[in-house]
């Protein structure tokens, strides 16, 4: 696997490996970003870490996820209080990512995801990049 | 692959190639019209020519692989092409029940797309409303004859005149153009009346009024007796023109220096 130098195309994903830990899984920290609604059907099912085929309703791609992040996705990213213009940009960049699947986006497509008049993608990339890794956020290595 | 339709990108029109194919075609039209036909009549079938030929790649294309739809059913070995990932190709390597309590039943096809090579998983026999499902006809997309000569007609025509210009086949007279095949033969006899006609006179005469002495096949249409009887006393030094290039007036040359000369 290689590491290319980074740019603005190159795609970046949350590392779980990063924030996991024996007492806190993926799934406990995505459920902090659950709107009102979804947190109250989903504490009534039995298995919020159930997996489920989350549907891409704009490609039709299938992404297997929890039951947690698949609500996350289809409801709650889209509630106004998700991304706000103050919420900080590396905790936008981390929901951002979860609100599309964590597949994979490089800065100009992150860029998108916020809404152009937020930042830049060169800012969003020196964030990504320079210093400590941010909210887990790593580039994907090339095969 | 990219399969969307260049004639629909001033680009295109911009820089039209006109090759021999778009030669052929005008002097298919101009043999089709048989008379004089103005610049302007020549852009349509260019234009309706270059929609069909990019229609035909577009369709050619498609051909490759279905557009994948997520309310189809699939079956392991078919190829698809992934409208929304930029049209790539790719092969169903296998198919496997979908579990999501938000839906009904469904499944899902795992598709190892080109370029890069990478497994991905899509929905099939998907019960939900789905953007992808909406059939797009080629054609749909691709724009129509009268939409472009009206956006980039203006380029269309420098280039169809520069092709008409450069083709020994065709001749032309105020505006309008002719395959000089075409051309009613307008003999030495036909110019003796025309001279004669105007020595009678003293007078400059229009081209209507040299025809009716003149015997052309009565079934030629007029404008084509016209053009070739104007067209042939371009030729002529004997002759001039004293009227414009729409309402010509046949004058002799030699009348006209006599009257120079009194
Ligand atoms: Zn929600």
């Amino acid at each position: 696997m290689l590491y290319l130098r980074a740019d603005v195309n190159t795609e970046f994903q949350i590392d779980w490996s990063k924030i996991e830990r024996p007492d806190l899984n993926r799934t406990q920290v995505m459920e902090e970003y659950l709107c009102a609604s979804c947190r109250e059907e989903l504490e009534k099912h039995p298995d919020s870490q159930e997996m489920v085929d989350g549907v891409d309703m704009v490609t039709g791609e299938v992404h297997r996820v929890s039951l947690v992040h698949e609500h996350l996705v289809i409801c709650c990213s889209a509630q106004p209080d998700y991304i706000t213009p103050t919420t900080p940009l590396s905790t936008a960049l981390f929901r951002a990512l979860l609100a599309t699947w964590n597949h994979r986006l490089t800065p100009l497509e992150l860029q998108k995801q916020l809404g152009v008049r937020r930042s830049n993608p060169e800012a969003i990339l020196r964030l990504l990049t320079r210093g400590p890794v941010r909210e887990s956020i790593i580039p994907v290595p090339t095969a | 692959m990219d399969t969307t339709y260049k004639t629909n990108s001033a680009a295109y029109w911009e820089n039209l190639p006109l090759d021999e194919t778009d030669q052929d075609q005008l002097y298919a039209f101009a043999l089709s019209e048989g008379k004089p036909c103005h610049l302007d009549k020549f852009v349509h079938p260019i234009v309706e020519a270059h929609c069909q030929r990019e229609l035909e790649r577009i369709v050619a294309l498609q051909k490759e692989g279905l557009p994948y739809q997520p309310a189809e059913s699939y079956s392991v070995g078919q190829d698809l092409r992934f409208a929304a990932l930029g049209h790539r190709l790719g092969t169903i390597k296998s198919i496997r029940k979908g579990h999501n309590p938000r839906f009904g039943p469904f499944t899902v096809i795992a598709v190892e797309l080109e370029s890069p090579t990478e497994l991905r998983e899509f929905v099939s026999d998907f019960p939900a409303a789905h953007a992808l499902n909406l059939p797009v006809a080629p054609e749909d997309k691709a724009p129509k004859v009268d939409t472009v000569i009206q956006l980039y007609g203006q380029y269309i025509r420098e280039q169809v005149a520069e092709a008409l210009l450069s083709n020994q086949e065709f001749v032309s007279y105020n505006g309008l153009w002719l395959l000089k095949d075409l051309l009613l033969e307008v003999h030495v006899g036909h110019l003796n009346i025309a001279e004669a006609m105007i020595d009678v006179a003293g007078a400059p005469i229009a081209p209507e009024e040299l025809l009716a002495e003149m015997d052309f096949p009565e079934d030629a249409d007029p404008s084509l007796q016209a053009f070739s009887l104007n067209y042939a006393l371009t030729q002529d030094a004997r002759f001039s023109n004293t009227g414009t290039d729409e309402k010509p007036l046949w004058h002799l040359v030699r009348l006209l220096q006599e009257g120079e000369n009194t």
